[in-house]
Formats: C-alpha cells, sequence, structure tokens
C-alpha cells in the first residue's frame, strides 16, 4: 500500500479540531502538555484519536472481534461439564435455583452433545465441534465465567458492543477509534464485515452513538460490492474528479467570502478535506476487497474453496480482517453468516445448528491465528471471540439451549493475552458463575489495557457527563494479561 | 450516634418495610439496645472467626453494593463496620439470626434476595448466622470510629436548589448600557452588544440582504429562498423589507415543517419500536403532523405543552371546527414513541424501563431536566429526588396506551350523552307505565330501579377490579373514546324484546347494572393503521372499555360480560407488539350469546405470581351490543345473587299467563316502541368512520413505589404522585386518585413559579436559530450541563424567558424578535483578533457559518431540481433501503427520491433510518436529543458524489435549467446559482463554470458549441454545484 500515491498533496486527514479534542476529551490540557513531553502521539499517523498518547504501554494495536452472534453454549464449546450426564433428564429446579428465561420452556438437564478432549502444551479441552480452534489453543485465554446482564438478544447485544442495553450508545470499535485513531487516512478506523446477519438491535450495534460519527462502524459486505456510496457512477476517474477539482475552486473562493478577510471556519475547511479522503477512500477500499494477490495455498487455509458456502464467507470476513490490520485499520468486527437464516441460537436443533455453525467459522478462525502468527501481527492484534451471552445447560424443548446470561465462555487471543490459558469456573452445571465473576464491562476494560488505555480515562462528554465504555463499572481481567 | 446522614438514615427503612415488617416489631427493642451498648467486647477467637470468615464474604459478596468507600452505598446501607450493621435497624440483631434481615435475605427467604446475582453456598449463609449468633464480633478500628461516615455528602434539595442557577426564578434584567445604541435593534441586540464592548470587541457587519433572505428561509423554512423573493427583498428599498420577508417566512407553511422537525428530535420520535423486529407504532405520523400544526397555527407553547402531557384530558379540547377533530388528544402521542420490547422475560422490569424513557424524555424535552438520572438513586449533581423520579413515573404508570378515534371521538361522545340522557328518559317513563301492569310489586320497582347494590359482603377470597353493577356508585367509566357513555346502564332499565312475527311485542328489565357499549359501536372503522394482531384482530380503536389498575396476587380474573367480547389483560401494562411467543394468556375473546356469563381468564402459565402484578383489563366490543358488569381477581368463580326486584319482574312478564295485549301493556310496548324510535335517530348520528393516532388513556391514580437500584424486582417505599420537590416543596395538595394526575403535572409544569419551562423552550429556539443555545446543553439545564457563557447571556435568556410566558407563549413572535435583530443579521466575517480572543464566538461577534441538517440537504437538493413535492402531512412514504442496509424486520424499500417528498414525512423506521439523512447526522431517536451532532465525515462526501439519489437528482436540475431553449449558457449558469445559492455567480465563477461545462462536454465527446444544451455535460455541473460546500453551508 502507499501512502504517497494521491495525486496532490493537499490532502491531510480529517480528525477532531484540536479544539474539539480539549472540549470534549477527559484528558484536558494538562493530558496535551504532557503529550508533548513524552512525543508519542507523533508516531501515529493517519486518522488521529483523541488520546495523545498511550496510557501505559500497551502490546495490541488492533482488535479483530469474532462475534458470535446468538450465543454459543459454554458447555458444548469450552467448558465441559460431565456432572451434566449424571443428571440427565432431570428437572433442573430440583438442582439450583432455575432463573427466567426468554421462552420459559424448560426442559431437562441435557448433557453436552460433542465429547471433548485436551489440546496442546496446555491441555485445555475443548469440545469436538471446534477442533481447528483446538489445534491453536495454546494461544488462547480461554475465560469460562463471563455473564451478561440481559436474557435476550437486543439487549445483551447493545450492551455486549456499548456497554449498555440500551440502543444508541457508542460502540467499543467506535471509543476505540476515538481514542486511538487509525493507522490508515484512507480507510475508516472501525470497519464491521457483515456475513450475511445484522445481530438483532441492527447498525446501531455499530453506532458511534454520542461520538463523533467519523467513528462510526463502517459496515462493508465480504464480497465486491463492499460499501455504500463507494463506486463513483462516472464513467472514469478522471471525470468525477473534474467535477470535485470545479467544487474544490468554488469551495476555495467561499471560504474566503464567508470569512470576509479574516480566518476560515473550522467546519468548513474540514468538510473541504473530507471531500478528498472520500475520494481516496474510493480507490482504496476496492483495493482491500480484492483478493487476488493472496497465495492458493492461503485461500484453501482460510475456507475460501470450502465446500460449505459460509466457511468460504467467513473465511473471506477472516482474511478480509487480516487485510484490514495490515492496512491500520483499528477495530475490525465479523459477524457471523446466515445458516439457514439462523446463527447460534439455537432454541432447537442444537445438534445441528451448532455443528453447522462452527463448520462455518472454526476453520477460518483457526487460518486466521496461524497466519497472523506466521506474519508477525498477532502481537499486536486482539483477536476476541464471543457471543452476547451462553445457553442454558438445561434443554428447551427437547433438543435445544435457552439463553442463558448467568454464565459463559469467551476467549481471546494475541495483543497481550496470556494464551493457553483458563480463568474462572462456573458451576457443576455449566449455569451460573462460581469463581472469578467477570462482565461484559471486565472485557472492555481488559480489551483497551491491552490496546494501553485506560478505561477510566478514554471519556467523552455528553449530556454533561464524561461518558465512557466502561460507564462506571469495569476491571482489568488481570489474569488474561501476559 | 449519628452513623448515617439523614437521608441514608430514611433510605434504610425504606429498606426494612420491604416485605419484613412483622420482622421490625420482635427486633426494635434488641437494635435499640444494641446501639445503646456499643462497647461490646468480643473474645478473641470471635474476632478471628470475624476476620477469617466474615470480614472476606462481606468484601466479596456485599461491599460492592453495601459500602460507603465504593460510594452510594445501595439502599443507604453500608456495611463498613459494625456500627453500620447495628445503625440500620433490624438488619443485624446480635445474637439473633433469624431475626436478621442480613440472614433472611441471604437465605432467599421473602422477596428481597441478596446477592441479587445468585444464592450464596450454604455454608457462606451458615457463616453469616454464625458471625449474627456470636454476636457480630468485629475489632474497634478506625473505621468503626463513626467518624468515617462524613465521606457521603448528603444528599440535600435546598442546598443543590440554592447553589444552582437553574432552580432560581428568571428574571427581566434591566437594560445594560451600550456605547453604539444605534446598532440596537432590539433589546437582544443591548445584550450582546454590551458584552461584545465589554470584551473590546466588534459586531460584524451585517449581512447583505441576499444573503440574509437565503438565511432566513433556510433557517426558518428548511427550504432554499424563491429566487423571485431575493430578487423583490434585496431590490427593496424599504428598510422593513426584510422584516416582512420573515413574516412571508412565519407564514408559510414550510416552518412549521422545520420546527417540527426540531421539535421531533426532542421527542425521540420514531413510527417503529425498534429492538429485534422493528414493529410499527401504528399512526405516529399523526403525532408529527400534530407537531407540524402546532407551529404553523402559532399555538401558544403553553398550550403545546399541556396537550402532550395531558391534551386527553383538557376541559375543552381543541376541536377542528371543519371536521369535529379533537386536536389536543393527538398531542399526548409523546408518551409512546419510544422503544418497546415485543416479548420481555420480565414484564415488570420492561415496564420500568418504558416508563424511564417516558419520563426522561419528559423531564428532557420540557423541563431541561435529566430526571432519568433519579431512576436508581438520588441524583448525583441535581435536586432531584430518587422518589421524585418515582412521583413522576406513577403518573405515567396510572395510564395507558390506546389508540385514540381523534376525528370522531367529541361527535360520539355527544351522542353517548344523548343515548344516556334517552335511557334515563325511557326509565322515567316505562317504568310506571310497567308498574301499571304488574301491580304493587311494579310500585317497588320503580322506587328500587336504581338501587342495584349487590348485597353480599365483600368476598375476602376476591379482589374486585371493576364493578359496574352499583349505579351511581360503580366504578367509573374509563374509554378508549365514547363508546361506553359517561355512566353504566343500572338494574332495571326497561329493554324492548325484538318483535316476533305475529305476536305482540314484549319488556324486560335488566336484571343486572352494566357498563354497555350500544351495537352501533361494534360497526365504528378505523380508517388507520390497527395494532398489530393478535391484539389488532379487532378494530379496537373506540370500542375499549378500561377498568381500574389493581394489583392482584393470583393471577386468575374473571369477567361477567354479555356479547361477543375481546378481553385484553394488561398485566404490569404489557401491549403485545406481536403475537407471542409469550403471554398469549393475556388476550382471549369471548361470545356470550346474549347471555350473562362469568368467563374465566387464567393468567398463569405466563407468568410467576408470588409477588402480585399490576393489572387493568381492556374490554372491546367485537360484535353488537356488549355488556360488562364485574371484573373479578379470583381463583373461584364469584357466586353472585341479583337483584331481587328485577329478577322477580321479569319472571312475572316472561310469564306464559302475562296479558300483553292489556291496555296498560299496550299503552308501555307502544311508549317503549316510539322511545326506541327515538333512540335509533340518536344512534343515526354516530360517526362510524375515523381516524386514529396513538394516544394516553388516562386511568385511576396508583402511587409507585421506589425501585432499589431500578430494579422492579426490588421495591422499596411508596412515592406519592406529585411535582418535583425542589420547585413545588414537599407538601404539595394529593394528587387525584380518580384520574393519573397528569393534568396536575402540567399545571405544574406551567405554573409561573416554575423556573424552567419557559427557559428551556427560548434556549432551544435560539439554538436553533444560531447553532448554539444561549445554554449550549438545551436539554440539560442541571449541575452537569453547561451554564451560559456569562451573567449577561443569562440575563438575556432570562429576559426573554420571562418576556415569552408574559405575552402569550408566542413561539412565532420570539422567532421574529431575534432573527430581525441585529445580532442575527450580522455576516459570518470571522475577524482574525475576534477569533483570536473567542475562538468559540461565544459572545457572538459574527454569525456562525453553519452546515444544513441532512433533512434540509436533502429538501434543497429536491427543491432546486424541481422534484420537490410541498404537500405538507399526511402518511409517511416508506423509507428506501439500499442493498447495504439489512437486518430483521427489514421493509420493502421506498421510492429512491422519497416521491418528492420532504425528510420529514420519510418514515422513521428506528431500524432502517434513511441512510443519507443519517451520514448527516440524523440522531438515532433513543431519548430527548435537542442538540445534534455536527459532524464532518467522508461518508457525508461520498453521499453527495455517489448517492444514485443525488445524481438522479442533478440529472433533474439539468433538465430544468434547459427548459427554456433561448437561454445562452451564462443565463443558466446564472439561474442555477440563483436557486442553489441566493446569488448570481461572480465573473470568475461564471468562466469557471463554462470552462469546465467545455471540458466535461469533451469527455461526453461533444462539442458545447454544437450541443450547448447537451444534458450529460449539464448534469455534471449541477452534480458538481450540490457538491460545493456552498450548497450545504448557511452563510
Amino acid at each position: 500500500m502507499s501512502r504517497s500515491s494521491h495525486h496532490c498533496g493537499r490532502f491531510r486527514p480529517a480528525a477532531l479540531s484540536r479544539r474539539q479534542w480539549l472540549r470534549t476529551s477527559g484528558c484536558g490540557f494538562g493530558a496535551v502538555a504532557a503529550a508533548a513531553l513524552l512525543d508519542r502521539d507523533a508516531a501515529r499517523a493517519g486518522l488521529a484519536g483523541v488520546l495523545p498518547a498511550l496510557h501505559h504501554p500497551g502490546k495490541a494495536t488492533s482488535v479483530i472481534f469474532l462475534y458470535m452472534d446468538g450465543g454459543v453454549s459454554q458447555v458444548d464449546s469450552f467448558d465441559p461439564k460431565p456432572a451434566l450426564e449424571q443428571h440427565a433428564g432431570k428437572d433442573p429446579h430440583t438442582l439450583f435455583k432455575v432463573d427466567a428465561t426468554q421462552f420459559n420452556s424448560i426442559g431437562t438437564v441435557l448433557p453436552s452433545l460433542w465429547k471433548f478432549k485436551p489440546y496442546g502444551k496446555s491441555g485445555i479441552p475443548v469440545s469436538d465441534l471446534f477442533p481447528h480452534i483446538g489445534s491453536v489453543i495454546d494461544e488462547l485465554a480461554v475465560i469460562r465465567s463471563m455473564t451478561s446482564e440481559f436474557p435476550e438478544h437486543t439487549n445483551a447485544n447493545y450492551f455486549l458492543h456499548t456497554g449498555s442495553g440500551l440502543q444508541g450508545r457508542p460502540s467499543m470499535g467506535a471509543w476505540t477509534t476515538y481514542g486511538l485513531g487509525s493507522d490508515n487516512e484512507e480507510l475508516p478506523g472501525y470497519m464491521v464485515i457483515n456475513g450475511g446477519l445484522i445481530p438483532p438491535g441492527g447498525l446501531d450495534n455499530f453506532t458511534n452513538g454520542f461520538l463523533p460519527a467519523t467513528f462510526q462502524g463502517t459496515v462493508i459486505q465480504p464480497n465486491a460490492m463492499g460499501l455504500a456510496n463507494m463506486k463513483p457512477l462516472e464513467k472514469s476517474a478522471e471525470h468525477q474528479l473534474a467535477k470535485l477539482d470545479l467544487a474544490r475552486r468554488l469551495d476555495r473562493r467561499f471560504s474566503e467570502r464567508t470569512a470576509a478577510g479574516g480566518e476560515a471556519s473550522d467546519a468548513l475547511e474540514s468538510a473541504i478535506a473530507n471531500q478528498e479522503l472520500a475520494f481516496r477512500m474510493q480507490t482504496q477500499v476496492p483495493g482491500l476487497l480484492e483478493l487476488s494477490g493472496e497465495s492458493a495455498a492461503t485461500k484453501r487455509a482460510y475456507g475460501l474453496e470450502a465446500e460449505y458456502k459460509p466457511t468460504q464467507i467467513f473465511g473471506t470476513e477472516c482474511l478480509l480482517a487480516r487485510r484490514m490490520v495490515e492496512r491500520g485499520v483499528r477495530f475490525v468486527e465479523l459477524t457471523c453468516p446466515a445458516i439457514n437464516a439462523d446463527r447460534w441460537d439455537q432454541h432447537g436443533g442444537l445438534r445441528e445448528g451448532h455443528a453447522n455453525n462452527a463448520r462455518a467459522v472454526d476453520q477460518p478462525i483457526a487460518a486466521l491465528i496461524r497466519d497472523l502468527k506466521d506474519r508477525g501481527m498477532l502481537d499486536s492484534t486482539l483477536v476476541v471471540w464471543s457471543g452476547e451471552f451462553g445457553r442454558t445447560p438445561f434443554s428447551q424443548g427437547s433438543d435445544g439451549r435457552d439463553h442463558n446470561p448467568q454464565a459463559f465462555s469467551m476467549w481471546m487471543a494475541g495483543g497481550g493475552v496470556k494464551g493457553g490459558t483458563v480463568t474462572g469456573a462456573t458451576d457443576d452445571f455449566g449455569y451460573r458463575v462460581v469463581e472469578k465473576k467477570f462482565m461484559i464491562h471486565d472485557l472492555h476494560a481488559t480489551m483497551l489495557h491491552l490496546l494501553g488505555v485506560d478505561h477510566t480515562q478514554l471519556t467523552y462528554r455528553f449530556s454533561g457527563r464524561n461518558m465512557r465504555l466502561t460507564d462506571v463499572y469495569g476491571h482489568v481481567i488481570r489474569d488474561v494479561v501476559a | 450516634m449519628d452513623i448515617l446522614p439523614r437521608r441514608n438514615r430514611a433510605s434504610c427503612c425504606r429498606l426494612i418495610s420491604v416485605g419484613v415488617v412483622a420482622l421490625m416489631v420482635p427486633t426494635a427493642a434488641a437494635a435499640a439496645e444494641a446501639v445503646l451498648t456499643p462497647a461490646v467486647v468480643h473474645q478473641a477467637a470471635d474476632l478471628e472467626f470475624f476476620e477469617a470468615k466474615v470480614r472476606p464474604l462481606l468484601a466479596q459478596h456485599c461491599a460492592e453494593c453495601h459500602s460507603r468507600q465504593a460510594g452510594d452505598p445501595e439502599g443507604g446501607l453500608s456495611f463498613d463496620s459494625r456500627s453500620d450493621f447495628l445503625a440500620a435497624e433490624g438488619v443485624a440483631v446480635a445474637g439473633k439470626p433469624d431475626d436478621s434481615l442480613l440472614v433472611k435475605v441471604v437465605r432467599y427467604d421473602g422477596e428481597l434476595q441478596m446477592p441479587p446475582d445468585g444464592k450464596l453456598q450454604p455454608e457462606v449463609i451458615q457463616t453469616f448466622e454464625e458471625w449474627v449468633r456470636r454476636g457480630l464480633p468485629w475489632p474497634a478500628d478506625r473505621t468503626d470510629s463513626g467518624t468515617a461516615t462524613t465521606a457521603v455528602e448528603p444528599f440535600d434539595i435546598a442546598k443543590r436548589k440554592a447553589d444552582h442557577w437553574c432552580w432560581h426564578p428568571p428574571q427581566v434584567a434591566s437594560m445594560p448600557p451600550v456605547q453604539h445604541a444605534a446598532w440596537c435593534r432590539n433589546d437582544i441586540d443591548r445584550f450582546v452588544l454590551a458584552r461584545l464592548e465589554s470584551a473590546g470587541l466588534e459586531p460584524a457587519a451585517e449581512a447583505s440582504r441576499a444573503t440574509l433572505v437565503r438565511r432566513a428561509a433556510e433557517i426558518l423554512t428548511g427550504l432554499p429562498a424563491d429566487p423571485a423573493d431575493v430578487e423583490r427583498v434585496a431590490s427593496d428599498a424599504d428598510s422593513s423589507g426584510f422584516e416582512r420577508y420573515v413574516d412571508q417566512l412565519l407564514a408559510s407553511p414550510h416552518y412549521g415543517e422545520r420546527l417540527a422537525r426540531h421539535w421531533l428530535d426532542v421527542a425521540r420520535y420514531g413510527e417503529t419500536r425498534g429492538h429485534e423486529f422493528d414493529y410499527p407504532i401504528p399512526n405516529a405520523w399523526q403525532y408529527r403532523d400534530w407537531v407540524v400544526k402546532a407551529f404553523n397555527a402559532d399555538l401558544p407553547y403553553d398550550q403545546f405543552v399541556r396537550e402532550q402531557i395531558a391534551g386527553d384530558l383538557v376541559e375543552r379540547p381543541r376541536v377542528d371546527p371543519q371536521t369535529g377533530a379533537n386536536a389536543s388528544v393527538v398531542g399526548t402521542g409523546f408518551w409512546f414513541l419510544g422503544e418497546a420490547v415485543h416479548s420481555p422475560v420480565d414484564i415488570a422490569q420492561d415496564e420500568a424501563d418504558r416508563v424511564d424513557n417516558a419520563v426522561d424524555t419528559f423531564g428532557k424535552a420540557f423541563l431541561g431536566l435529566a430526571l432519568g438520572c433519579a431512576r436508581c438513586h438520588d441524583h448525583k449533581f441535581d435536586a432531584i429526588s430518587n422518589e421524585d423520579y418515582y412521583a413522576i413515573a406513577g403518573m405515567l404508570m396510572s395510564s395507558s396506551y390506546r389508540q385514540v378515534p381523534f376525528e370522531t371521538v367529541e361527535a360520539n361522545r355527544e351522542v353517548a350523552r344523548r343515548l344516556v340522557a334517552a335511557d334515563a328518559e325511557a326509565r322515567d317513563r316505562l317504568l310506571p307505565l310497567l308498574a301499571a301492569t304488574v301491580g304493587p310489586e311494579g310500585d317497588q320497582l320503580v322506587a328500587a330501579a336504581a338501587d342495584t347494590a349487590n348485597t353480599l359482603p365483600p368476598d375476602p377470597r376476591e379482589t374486585v377490579i371493576a364493578d359496574y353493577t352499583r349505579g351511581a356508585g360503580s366504578t367509573p367509566i374509563m374509554a378508549d373514546a365514547a363508546a361506553w357513555g359517561p355512566t353504566p346502564v343500572p338494574a332495571g332499565q326497561p329493554v324492548l324484546l325484538p318483535a316476533v312475527e305475529g305476536l305482540p311485542r314484549e319488556l324486560r328489565v335488566e336484571p343486572v347494572g352494566h357498563a354497555q357499549s350500544d351495537a352501533v359501536w361494534s360497526a365504528t372503522r378505523s380508517k388507520s393503521e390497527r395494532d398489530p394482531a393478535p391484539l389488532g384482530d379487532v378494530d379496537r380503536a373506540g370500542r375499549v372499555l378500561r377498568t381500574p389498575k389493581v394489583l392482584i396476587k393470583d393471577g386468575v380474573i374473571w369477567h361477567r360480560v354479555r356479547g361477543h367480547v375481546q378481553i385484553f389483560a394488561v398485566v404490569d401494562g404489557n401491549v403485545p407488539l406481536s403475537g407471542g411467543p409469550l403471554y398469549g394468556s393475556h388476550l382471549m375473546t369471548a361470545n356470550t350469546g346474549g347471555q350473562w356469563q362469568w368467563i374465566r381468564q387464567d393468567l398463569r402459565r405466563d407468568l410467576v405470581w408470588d409477588n402480585g402484578h399490576v393489572v387493568h383489563v381492556e374490554y372491546a366490543a367485537v360484535a353488537g351490543a356488549v355488556a360488562v358488569a364485574e371484573t373479578v381477581a379470583a381463583t373461584e368463580e364469584p357466586r353472585r345473587s341479583d337483584p331481587p326486584l328485577p329478577a322477580s319482574i321479569n319472571r312475572r312478564l316472561a310469564d306464559s299467563g302475562f296479558d300483553w295485549n292489556s291496555a296498560a301493556a299496550t299503552r308501555a310496548v307502544a311508549e317503549a316502541v316510539q322511545l326506541a324510535a327515538a333512540r335509533d335517530a340518536i344512534v343515526a348520528d354516530a360517526r362510524l368512520e375515523s381516524a386514529t393516532a396513538p394516544a394516553i388513556l388516562d386511568g385511576n391514580g396508583i402511587d409507585q413505589y421506589v425501585l432499589l437500584k431500578g430494579s422492579a424486582a426490588r421495591r422499596g417505599e411508596l412515592s406519592p404522585r406529585r411535582f418535583l420537590e425542589a420547585i413545588d416543596g414537599v407538601e404539595q395538595p394529593a394528587w387525584p386518585t380518580q384520574s393519573s394526575g397528569r393534568t396536575e403535572l402540567a399545571d405544574r409544569v406551567l405554573a409561573p413559579g416554575n423556573p424552567l419551562t419557559s427557559r428551556v423552550i427560548v434556549n432551544r429556539i435560539w439554538h436553533h436559530l444560531f447553532g448554539r443555545g444561549l445554554v449550549p446543553t438545551t436539554d440539560n439545564f442541571g449541575k452537569l450541563g453547561e451554564p451560559a457563557a456569562d451573567p449577561q447571556a443569562q440575563a438575556l435568556l432570562d429576559t426573554l424567558a420571562v418576556r415569552f410566558r408574559e405575552e402569550g407563549w408566542s413561539v412565532k413572535r420570539l422567532v421574529k424578535e431575534i432573527v430581525t435583530s441585529s445580532t442575527w443579521r450580522m455576516s459570518t466575517a470571522r475577524d482574525a483578533q475576534a477569533v483570536e480572543r473567542d475562538p468559540l464566538n461565544l459572545l457572538l461577534h459574527h454569525y456562525p457559518l453553519r452546515r444544513l441538517e441532512g433533512e434540509a440537504v436533502r429538501d434543497k437538493i429536491l427543491a432546486v431540481s424541481g422534484r420537490l413535492d410541498r404537500t405538507v402531512g399526511g402518511p409517511s412514504v416508506e423509507v428506501y433501503v439500499s442493498p447495504f442496509q439489512d437486518g430483521r424486520g427489514k421493509p420493502g424499500s421506498g421510492p429512491l427520491d422519497g416521491a418528492g417528498r420532504r425528510s420529514l414525512y420519510t418514515k422513521i423506521r428506528r431500524n432502517f433510518l434513511p441512510s443519507f439523512l443519517l451520514a448527516f447526522d440524523m440522531p438515532v431517536p433513543f431519548q430527548a436529543m435537542g442538540r445534534r451532532n455536527v459532524t464532518n465525515v467522508p461518508a457525508q462526501a461520498l453521499t453527495l458524489m455517489n448517492d444514485p439519489f443525488v445524481t438522479e437528482q442533478a440529472s433533474l436540475w439539468a433538465k430544468e435549467s434547459l427548459r427554456d431553449e433561448s437561454l445562452p449558457p451564462e443565463a443558466r449558469i446564472d439561474s442555477m446559482y440563483r436557486d442553489a445559492f441566493a446569488r448570481v455567480p461572480t465573473e470568475e465563477e461564471r468562466a469557471a463554470a463554462l470552462e469546465f461545462l467545455a471540458a466535461q462536454a469533451g469527455q461526453h465527446g461533444v462539442i458545447l458549441a454544437n450541443e450547448p444544451r447537451h444534458e450529460a455535460t449539464w448534469t455534471d455541473l449541477a452534480h458538481a454545484l450540490i457538491n460545493t460546500k456552498e450548497f450545504i453551508f448557511v452563510p
């Protein structure tokens, strides 16, 4: 990628103005002065973030969030519970206090439908759903004690993404980009690759909320179409450029005239600069989506040639994620492909549904982690795998599992994470957390920590409050930090 | 020893009163004793036990919420010291685990269960028991000295009120002295100039007339100025030419559209519910049109506020003189524009969340207060208590949702009133005649007709939800419109039986009093969208009878009804947005075939009823006449004996020996037939077809419990309905019990003593006209908002606010005053020195250059292209959904150009917001947002560069400018400039355009001189002009 290929030198990054930083960020003048002393912000090119300097050294510079929409069953994936076998078929009410669930059709204790076996040097057990992920287990820090506050998708999705169950709050990708900016001035800092299913709650899972719109997730599709309004309708680049040149010429006059001999308006100048960035994105984004330069071996590893179409889709998403991170995109989120119009949400048909979903994501995810490692990018790329909640250890109907926010498993890899570890524990049934209970805010605090950001110090003044991704909560999960 | 601050003490009591009242009696003495003898000496082994076992448990399971060190302890209870336990009466009674609330709650023994996220292991519970049994051993340490408690600042309303400007009533300030008084056109200018002069700055020169015309048109109507107006006003030598143009704009219907869009941001206006499937809010657009009309009619702002809060309750609603439609009630749609969940697992919590959104929006919209912050605790900074929040929440929980047939409700109310009068007349005239036919008992009947009391004593196993059998003493009739009349029908009401061929007609009397919907009301039709099925399977609007809300315990309800009726048990205010998966039992229909029957409704399969739920019932007539006598919660079928007289009379009348051909009977029947005909004539006046709108329906007043930490599962103390303590004190006249009290709420919001309401709206208007409010945080005047920049700005706001109120709350008048000021007429010139001194332009040394909102950008594109359809109001145009938008509940796409309608009329689907507008910062409608983000992102440029809508419109604009064949290119360019920029181009600009046209023609392979009207070439120019900043920035 060449950053000097612009047709003239007029282009400059669009960012928050310095004044906006000072007004809205929590750091104020003192922090800016400190930044000048530390001279760390100078290292950051591209779209600038609000933080003049990292709060502490962080290994990760980018995040890839593998969003397991719908909720993977913990007792069928990363949290083996042999006790379920003994109690199979019993009424769970006789064993423990059962909370209300979405559908309240509470069946009997249902043991895992998959066998677990230990993988890697760490010997961490993984179910047969994820043999490929098992093969890279020593890179993973598995957390078995994550919880959510919401038993249904939409609020839980908002909660996972924004730290609030309500619609309209900024997503973690927006916060991250707001804090750290992007290392590529030709691409948005927060990109979402839409595998085919926008999660319940819609695009507001990726919103900038009250943060400036620069930080909203740009949703692209893992195919040639890519992004809305990215494709010029003119016959040639020159044709379009001629229009923009005229516009720019007229804009200069307008700027002078409205300033009337005084200073030009920030807003106006910034809008002019953005038009130039937009023009550049038109060429950058198609290049990003063009996979013909990838080797056959890479494509095969990611599953682009897999028989199963959803594996191809998710493989493409994973490969695009790597390409985005290579290009300096700060935060990439992947959503699940549509598998029979559904994702991990198996209220019924657990065996087939979970197997198909695993089939779609298992190989591509393992390939992504290996590829990142082979390219020396894993240390600086934090990979996070999580759903919005887990599933109940008892059945819903005969062959499904309902939502379980009381406990679920997730994992992180790369980016300064201590691989080959397991943190936290659930009770004998995998229903509730009994050790090291974490909440979504802790996950967010940890992600930011690994990026070198203190979650309590990344703030945005809104509605008279210094807002945070973690609100007034959140503790870094030290166990997973290398 | 005053361990806890006063307020936290109160909270402790509140906590303890939850469901464990009995506990307090035996323990009070013990606790008092313990407090009086704090110098207990504990054995070393006990202390060791505490340190080893108990302290870690307190830290692990309790401290997160119950520690002063962690800030604001839950319910005011902190467990940082032994004294904390003892001071909180009954929480831990030394030596008596079974009497200690602490033990009870960790055992999950009752309503209050701790820790809330899961029961502790049995051995942990035993440890707590053991600790209490041993007498709460705790070593004396510094934190136990009683001095560590000062960390928490007590919540003191009086102090907070005194400390913050927004609670102090606004006063008219004296005019500040200025040097260049000649600059000032009105008082606004005096304040602004005084500020500038004291800072040593000068106001920017006045903008040109043409610029002012463009600015005024785009800011006041959101549409570009008509070039003819620009020319006329610019060349008008009269100094009042601009004022007259402002009047013209204020009289334009597009002014109301513009102001309405601003208000819709505040009202978090949406037409769907968001959440997973984005179900519709049927007919929400009626509220949008209500707002447009209100601004266009310059409805006084106090009335505008009142009708949104309580337009259903205003004594004399505004009635459209032509159509008879009730214009006031539609404003109450305000309350229901938020999000909603289709199948919430916890409906009580769901109700609390919906009410939270409504209370929060109410507070921000009208008062500029973040009331939502006081949902879980006293506001951290403002003079708003936790009780204040629930006092207002109670008014909403006392009300419910409906679709109101607003076009016919007033006319039909009159019909219903006449029917009741006719029925009374029928009683008066027929009962004596009937009496004559049945002998001595008949005389009693006349006397007893109104005496319909159910004589059985109340059954303790029953909870009566509604009883319509008691004549004047019945449950008051609450209904969504007129169908159920103003009063119930008493027992003994004469009834003319249908004619049977060849037989004389007969009469009977009603055996039991009841609420009644005449058959005509089952023939009503709504012209509008209905609520989604299954609720909307019946065309309910106008047919609903609503019982009071009552807390019931067992989940079985009996309905004594007659006829074909939809029965909807509304539990915790939950209205289904669709069918299932939960709460199917809440909705049923019954058809009793003209007989009285008790219908059983079992709600137990959908919910746990251990702690009861608040329920009201809505009956909607499906077909024919429908009657409801009683609604009772009971596990067994209620037993009733009806009043004996009507029954006995009916037995006589039905007896085969009764002579219907007797003179007396013939006379009675003849009279009845005549009365029935008169009644039919009244019924014929009923208006059957109406549009409907979402609106609020009043109910009986119920007070709310404070919900601890906002959780519906954790009830605190009752907080009676009232207005904010900081404004009206604690002692307020009792709120009505027969009504939610929203009328009283509106009264308090608009009372002269309320320091907020007029300031908030004046500031909003200022914000819209200058791009920044005098108080920049338009929705938050509290401590966390940003105050006015200086005392002069505050004085200006206060002066305008007082005058606004005193001069009749006219928004148009305020707008005109601001827009015609010298301040508003300044140019955008940015003097370097002034910018250096005041970079944010807080003092207004120039008029700020502003980007148009997305709606105005899009509308302007349509206006210049000639595609704009200027129709005002009506149903929304389906949103255009691009291939890049996806998700559940995805609608079919609307037209790319939105049918040419203004952006205001694009359907606001929460999960599919218009992508063009979103790129330009249209807010996601989740809470009041009076101040939008104004961002600059590449997506905006990409939209104007590549959105097919824009290129399509550019092409239409080109066609429009090529229409007149005779014009030279220069004239066409001039015309496009006039359309878009309200000016003609400079020589240089004209030359640049001509040069561009020639070059682009070359790109298209033509020579401009040969084909001067080549459309694609002119489309390129149009597209380039749309992409200039001058197109989207208002100078």
